[in-house]
């Protein structure tokens, strides 16, 4: 018997979230649902306190019984984070980190109740964007929370339309896809090609934005409608004519009404055509999948907030040289640093290489070590650690660890930044 | 090669009593052995150390191996040599450094031991070090049945520590005393080297007599002795040195330079 714990994707946008498990019976992600009749599978990310039940109620159900009670309902909780935000409720302060844990607290809760299953395998985040004050709130949240980090993934939804398309039956990808994604926040285009790289399949998303033509607040208007139909027509032909293309993708509210039936109608004429809000949610969700079956392996996927450079060291094992990979390409930026010890031979310089995934060019970087005190041969531990500050740039840092209490550290420690965009 | 990968670095240390200090890491472990093998004893291989290397350490491969060679009764030799290899911390070509004596650690003498520690301390430069242990072993000369070969190897380092510390009577009289134990001409060439530093005609003119020095090796002697003073003499180091001190640039750093390196040797 199966007993993996429940694998999650979660969807998480400023007004609406989505969640979705992965069920085993039907061999799929399966979504939640919760409250309200229509929309069912988006989640307001909101939540409120509810004094009668002394208990915090999240989505739909909160929304209601904000408006009813005149209770404060508590929504945007990463930009208050970041505003350094603090509420008060029955004399106990909450920070924002605290209530967006009860917040996905409570999306755990549901899933539990919809499946049965108590354990969690893995979460995976889809975001709109990703940064390091993002990604150390969200550990903070499941610190909160008590769940492993290693269990917590976040990803941008460029990788979750990867994920989701690629668990698809090839033909739906194989010559290419394209998404449209149209919500309040925006319009906007990625398209996904498969190409191979030596032994490598490469996962390509490039990605436009279209905001300043594509407009939620023309929706109402029927020629208004019309024109944008007629513009996302253009749009979807300036695609094909470039690349070939097997499906498209529509999601978000902006597509709930059927005022690109123009453009449907051409799609069909030579491709496949899905609509649907759940997209995100889903690739989340497979991509947990993965990790829990196929740990260590993954999709080459290339796309914005994805590192295209892998940078490795020259070094000894085992009486072999090898060139050890410290962070491969391709891998969420802010995922893809590392640290790492080594033993020092004689050498005043340690030589890095950075090789760049797409033209497949190397180049190489010298970190000067030699104001590390001198000790007997092979007396000395390093620490290398590389960290990325975003997906063009990243710095290593050379720390003097000395060698246990035979020789103790020497306090030498340096730092080399790299700015990927330009010769080094 | 600059680096190379390494192990796990424990924050739960591991006492070694020979050398009274912790260790964290199977490479602190590899270096204690390598470096003071003459200090490592059968009993150094014990079920703690094997604890330590698989729950500390993470190695559960070596130290399964180590318990086998346990229960199989092994060699101390084997104990050394398999947790050398395997560790992959030395490289084949250093462990032949060590090779001849891992083969003969079950029977060294404690005079042999000795002599590989003091030789160890001469590497690191910690002469008084090395001179203290040197001196213990000669005088334990007459409880332990070794060749006179072996004494006279040990006054020779004494003789060549002397030499380095510009202590040339000294360093003679263990040259003289070394060839005195066994008659090697390298000691006695020592004594003509030592008088043809120091410049000493009537030393060198005893030297010639006693060791019966014949004139091919005194001029041999001699034109090396010459040649390497001449290369001292102007070698840039010497030249930008005499240039510095006598014009008063640095004269503070050199002289503090001097007393460190000085203290480092005599430490």
């Amino acid at each position: 018997m199966d007993k993996r714990g429940l694998i999650i994707g979660i969807d998480y946008a400023g007004k609406y979230c989505q969640a979705s498990y992965y069920s085993k019976r039907h061999e799929r992600p399966e979504s939640i649902s919760y409250g309200g009749e229509t929309m069912r599978y988006l989640i307001p990310t909101a939540l409120c306190y509810n004094h009668e039940t002394k208990d915090w109620i999240i989505g739909q159900p909160a929304v209601e019984y904000a408006e009813k009670t005149g209770e404060r309902l508590y929504k945007d909780f990463l930009e208050n984070v970041f505003l350094g935000g603090i509420c008060s409720i029955n004399g106990q302060e909450y920070s924002y980190t605290q209530l967006l844990a009860v917040f996905f607290g409570k999306i755990i809760e549901l899933t539990q109740m919809a499946t049965s299953v108590m354990g969690v395998e893995n979460i995976t985040i889809n975001l709109r964007r990703v940064t390091l004050e993002i990604k150390n709130t969200i550990n903070d949240v499941f610190r909160i929370l008590k769940l492993p980090l290693e269990k917590v993934k976040l990803q941008t939804c460029a990788e979750s339309f990867a994920y989701y398309l690629l668990n698809e039956e090839p033909s739906i990808w194989s010559k290419g896809s394209v998404l449209f994604d149209f919500t309040a926040e925006g319009f906007y285009e990625k398209v996904l090609t498969v190409t191979k790289s030596g032994s490598d399949h490469l996962v390509y998303i490039s990605e436009r934005t279209h905001t300043s033509d594509f407009s939620m607040e023309d929706m109402g208007n029927g020629v208004l409608m019309e024109q944008m139909d007629q513009r996302l027509t253009d749009l979807y032909e300036e695609i094909t004519a470039e690349s070939r293309i097997s499906s498209v993708y529509f999601t978000g509210e902006g597509f709930s009404d059927l005022w690109f039936g123009n453009t449907l109608r051409r799609v069909s004429e030579t491709n496949r055509a899905f609509k649907g809000n759940n997209l995100y949610a889903k690739g989340a969700c497979l991509s947990g999948l993965l990790r829990a079956e196929r740990p260590g392996q993954d999709y080459n996927i290339v796309c914005s907030g994805r590192t295209k450079h892998t940078v490795s060291v020259e070094a000894k094992h085992k009486d072999e040289t090898l060139l050890l990979n410290l962070s491969r390409a391709p891998k969420d930026w802010f995922d893809a640093g590392m640290r790492m010890d080594f033993i020092v031979s004689e050498a005043d310089a340690i030589r890095f290489y950075v090789t760049s995934l797409i033209e497949n060019k190397r180049s190489s970087f010298d970190i000067d070590i030699s104001e590390i005190p001198r000790r007997p041969h092979k007396a000395t531990r390093i620490e290398i650690e590389l960290r990325y500050m975003n997906e063009y740039s990243f710095e290593v840092t050379v720390r003097d660890k000395g060698f246990g209490d035979l020789f103790p550290a020497s306090g030498f420690e340096t730092t080399k930044q790299i700015d990927l965009t330009s010769e080094f | 090669m600059a680096i190379q990968v390494c192990g796990r670095q424990s924050k739960t240390p591991y006492y070694i009593e020979a050398i009274k200090t912790n260790v964290y890491s199977l490479e602190e472990i590899n270096f204690f052995i390598f470096n003071h093998i003459n200090l490592v004893y059968r009993e150094f291989f014990c079920d703690e150390l094997f604890d330590y290397i698989e729950k500390e350490l993470g190695r559960d491969d070596i130290a399964e191996g180590l318990r086998k060679l346990s229960m199989q009764n092994a060699d101390l030799k084997d104990f050394i040599r398999y947790l050398l290899k395997e560790s992959y911390y030395y490289s084949g070509s250093e462990l032949s450094v060590v090779a001849a004596y891992v083969m003969n650690i079950d029977i060294m003498s404690e005079a042999e031991r000795l002599r590989i520690e003091a030789d160890g301390y001469y590497k690191m430069g910690k002469l008084e070090s090395a001179l203290r242990v040197y001196f213990e072993i000669l005088s334990g000369m007459e409880k332990e049945a070794l060749s006179e070969a072996f004494y006279a190897k040990v006054a020779y380092s004494i003789g060549v520590i002397y030499a380095r510390l510009f202590m040339s009577r000294n360093a003679n009289s263990f040259f003289s005393y070394a060839y005195d134990l066994y008659p090697d001409p390298l000691y006695a060439r020592a004594c003509v080297y030592m008088a043809l530093v120091n410049n000493d005609e009537e030393e060198l003119l005893n030297t010639i007599i006693r060791f019966n020095i014949s004139d091919e090796t005194l001029e041999t002697i001699r034109a090396r002795v010459g040649a390497l003073k001449r290369e001292i003499e102007t070698s840039d180091e010497t030249v930008n040195f005499i240039y510095d001190f006598e014009n008063g640039i640095n004269r503070q750093t050199i002289i503090d330079n001097w007393k460190e390196e000085y203290y480092e040797r005599t430490s």
